[in-house]
């Protein structure tokens, strides 16, 4: 469901096609929302919350992508991302299952002893979205990456901060694996040994496991392009379709298999060579990992500039205005009526001199007017 | 069949028959409250089934001259923008006997007997087809809903009510006002004094006439529907009426004002309704942000139905002052659309007040839990008020805006800030009362359980909103040709291609 919005700028290409400078703003909201996803996901404990901020990230890749101009390569990717998500999500879902509800890394470790379909699981997806050759990913990152090369400067600084962020992907993505299914057994071992999952939950994981490995396939550089094939009727509007270069090609498939190798053995010298390091790096920039922690403080930052002001106005003017304003108009116009009534009303004393005032009052005025009107007859 | 004047005396005729019932017997006056309204009904419904499509005039007239030295004549009729809000009304007023039936205050019977009269002065105010009748009703309708605060309201009921007819009068008085004088102007041009509004159809007023006669009547229907900043009376009279009452006012009371505008207001008087154009889009869109913040904010669920409406009608005026054919028919579609989720949302609003004793959201809360079947009633009409995509709302919401955006993108800019509102404070009303801990009831909430009765009253509402959302062609197709036909004069005043290429008041149509 989420990647409805990739498939909707895809289906409406015709519309972003009019407008370079909105496919160049999108194509670079797609960047940096992949490397923010990235990193937030780098600091993320729930295992649920890191598959979660992984999706972002890719789907960062395909925004990237479509907004580019890359559209059959970000559909590619859509496709991918599909198996290799859903394989690690079942993953998850048995290992959370086994531990009893039990999502946070801290309480994990050790479990492929126990649970070998789910490390096979998370294997073959982390393998998967990390890029690692042969992989599905591989295959559909490296073609929205070679193809953004292909798209001008926006296009280098998309190619850029795609490499970085494939290379933190893997870093986030193994760190997750290390951390819950080697090393030691978590602190205080588990209450129950987590108990392997019965087959209708393994063969799912195990088809998704062996897609995420040969889906990929379908569309091989230098070799054939299956989805660009199928895609061509529905995209023969574009124009200018991107082309990748047999450089770019070369040059995305080098960097990008360094980035995955790179983040994979990084996250192995961080978790899995020496788990202790973890902890003895604990307090290593602090700072920005608390504001990865909190997903850069988007949600406070919302709430500051859209619901907070809002709230303060509905109360303002339920609280200040609406009693002045439209209630104003009522109750200002009933104290008019009755001061002038008051007013009038206090020569209705009842008491006779004053209606006698009043008569002979009126004799003289209706004789001066007489007078007036006489002497202005003649 | 003189099926128009049925319309009206058919409830009256019940409304006395009512008074006369004695006040111990509480049986036969809720018999005759509820045969009233559905015999109402069933007129009504005939008149549907006569109805011709594709005529954008007055049809069914029933016309008889009154006092004919001054022009004044008993006529009733129908045309595409009256004859939902006929069907509606009677609708609505039938649901609603049935719902004061099964909680009957003390003088039940008198309480039926003014519902119905107040039934009498709406549909004589939606079928009226002479300016002097158009105010004979408007200020009949005005006494019922009146006495009804007055004396089955709540505490501050007699503020609320002295308010609420002192307000409303003086926009009424200024009405009479700008009656007789456009009478007299248009004598000049006539011939004869006539008050009839197909006779008044293209009389080229004086600009400065047109203006302030547009105006004169613009006030009066300001204030009815409420338009910001003449909504003083609304949250004294929605919250202390019966809620009832409050419904039916919210419902149908708030249609008489836009109405009003349309059968009047625009086409008698299209110059100075184009003049006056920007000044009450303007007070129509602070309408929609005003009544929408404050509906966010509201302390009771009744307050926060009764602003989303203040939002929800500067949509409907909003939509029809543009003077847009997709607009204008977005707006005539959204006075019914309207006129039933509030019907639906007040009902709510009485189920779980009587249940958990309380209509402060702050103090209910988990009701959910006990009371499954009211929680998904309440999301369907919650869905609908905010307009979601599949509800009837979102069809006329969705006109109006397109239509809006057609003549002055800048509005449907601001205007939609209402539409995003809405989803915040209707899901702020769901979730308060129907999520989270369970609070202010003792059993889970299972007392506000819908029950029977209430089905009643919630499900053929439920039903026409899902009607109008999958098939609003059934209703739209009736009121094209009038509402083009409304707008028309306004268009070619504004120099702006017209609707249709017929300028109103040239077809004599079908009036005999």
């Amino acid at each position: 469901m989420v990647t409805a919005g990739v498939y909707l700028i895809v289906r409406c290409h015709a519309i972003f096609q009019m407008s370079e400078l909105a496919g160049d703003i999108i194509a670079v909201i797609g960047a940096l929302t992949l490397l923010m996803a990235a990193t937030v996901a780098l600091q993320q404990v729930d295992i649920k919350r890191v598959l979660a901020w992984s999706t972002v990230s890719q789907i960062g890749y395909m925004i990237m992508g479509a907004g580019l101009g890359a559209y059959s390569a970000a559909m590619f990717h859509l496709l991918m991302h599909a198996f290799f998500k859903a394989c690690l999500f079942l993953a998850a879902g048995i290992v959370i299952h086994a531990l009893h509800d039990e999502q946070r890394l801290d309480h994990m470790g050790n479990l492929r002893k126990y649970l070998r379909v789910a490390y096979f699981g998370m294997g073959m997806g982390c393998l998967a979205i990390a890029g690692f050759p042969g992989f599905d990913a591989f295959f559909s990152k490296d073609d929205i990456l070679a193809t953004s090369l292909a798209a001008g400067p926006v296009g280098v600084f998309c190619w850029v901060v795609g490499v970085i962020g494939a290379f933190i992907t893997a870093v986030y993505m193994f760190r997750l694996l290390f951390r819950a299914f080697w090393g030691p057994d978590p602190k205080g071992g588990y209450a129950h040994a987590p108990h392997a999952s019965g087959w209708w939950m393994a063969v799912p994981v195990s088809i998704l496991g062996v897609l995420s490995l040969v889906a990929g396939w379908i569309q091989v550089p230098f070799g054939w392009s299956g989805i660009n094939d199928w895609l061509a009727p529905v995209l023969a509007d574009v124009k200018n379709p991107l082309e990748p270069t047999h450089a770019g090609e070369w040059l995305t498939i080098g960097f990008s298999t360094a980035a995955a190798l790179g983040g994979i053995a990084l996250a192995w010298w961080l978790f899995a060579a020496d788990p202790e390091r973890r902890i003895r790096l604990a307090n290593v920039a602090r700072g920005p990992r608390q504001l990865m922690d909190n997903a850069y403080d988007f949600d406070r930052a919302y709430d500051d500039l859209f619901v907070e002001p809002g709230r303060e106005l509905g109360t303002v003017l339920l609280d200040d205005v609406e009693p002045a304003g439209p209630k104003g108009l009522i109750t200002g116009t009933t104290a008019v009526i009755r001061d002038t009534a008051r007013v009038i009303s206090a020569s209705e004393n009842g008491l006779v001199r004053t209606y006698a005032f009043g008569i002979v009052a009126g004799l003289a005025l209706a004789g001066v007017v007489l007078a007036i009107v006489v002497a202005g007859a003649s | 069949m003189p099926w128009m004047s049925l319309l009206v005396i058919v409830p009256f005729v019940a409304a006395i028959a009512l008074a006369f019932v004695p006040r111990g017997n509480r049986a036969a006056g809720r018999t005759i409250g509820i045969v009233g309204a559905l015999l109402t009904l069933l007129v009504s419904i005939g008149i549907v089934t006569q109805f011709d499509r594709g005529v954008g005039t007055m049809q069914m007239v029933d016309h008889v001259d009154w006092v004919q030295s001054i022009g004044l004549s008993w006529d009733l009729g129908v045309d595409g923008i009256s004859i939902w809000l006929v069907l509606m009304t009677t609708v609505l007023f039938s649901l609603g006997m049935f719902a004061a039936a099964q909680r009957l205050p003390q003088r039940g019977n008198m309480f039926l007997s003014l519902l119905l009269l107040s039934e009498v002065g709406l549909l004589g105010l939606f079928t009226a087809g002479d300016l002097v009748l158009f105010y004979v009703f408007w200020e009949f309708m005005l006494i019922p809903f009146a006495f009804l605060i007055w004396t089955w309201g709540g505490d501050d009921r007699r503020r609320a009510g002295i308010t609420f007819v002192v307000y409303t009068m003086v926009g009424s008085l200024i009405m009479l006002v700008a009656i007789i004088s456009t009478a007299m102007i248009a004598q000049d041009h006539i011939g004869h004094l006539t008050f009839l509004i197909s006779d008044l159809h293209g009389v080229p007023f004086s600009s400065t006439a047109s203006t302030l006669l547009f105006a004169g009547f613009a006030l009066a229907f300001a204030i009815k529907l409420p338009l910001w900043p003449f909504h003083g009376w609304l949250p004294m009279a929605y919250s202390q009426a019966p809620i009832v009452v409050t419904a039916l006012m919210a419902a149908l009371m708030s249609k008489a004002g836009v109405y009003g505008l349309l059968r009047v207001g625009v086409p008698l008087f299209p110059e100075g309704a184009n003049t006056l154009l920007i000044p009450i889009a303007i007070l129509a869109l602070i309408g929609i942000v005003y009544g929408s913040l404050l509906a966010w904010r509201a302390p009771t669920m009744r307050l926060l139905v009764g602003y989303s409406s203040l939002a929800h009608l500067g949509f409907i005026v909003l939509g029809i002052m543009v003077f847009d054919r997709m607009a204008a028919q977005g707006a005539v579609l959204q006075m019914v659309n309207h006129g039933v989720v509030v019907a639906a949302a007040f009902t709510i609003v009485m189920i779980i007040g009587r249940g958990g004793g309380t209509e402060d959201m702050d103090r209910l809360g988990g009701l959910a839990k006990g009371a499954p079947r009211l929680a998904v009633a309440f999301l369907i009409v919650a869905m609908a008020s905010l307009a979601l995509p599949g509800a009837n709302s979102f069809v006329g919401e969705f006109f109006i805006l397109g239509g809006v955006f057609n003549q002055y993108a800048w509005m449907a800019v601001i205007a939609m800030f209402g539409v995003i509102y809405a989803a915040v404070y209707m899901l702020r009303m769901y979730q308060s009362t129907m999520n989270g801990p369970v609070k202010g009831v003792s059993d889970d909430g299972r007392s506000c359980e819908l029950r029977r009765g209430d089905a009643l009253i919630l499900v053929p509402l439920i039903l026409i909103m899902f009607f109008i959302a999958l098939w609003p062609k059934a209703l739209v197709g009736a009121t094209q040709a009038s509402t083009d036909r409304a707008i028309a004069p306004a268009q070619i005043a504004a120099d702006r291609p017209a609707a249709q290429i017929v300028p109103s008041g040239v077809t004599p149509g079908s009036r005999p």
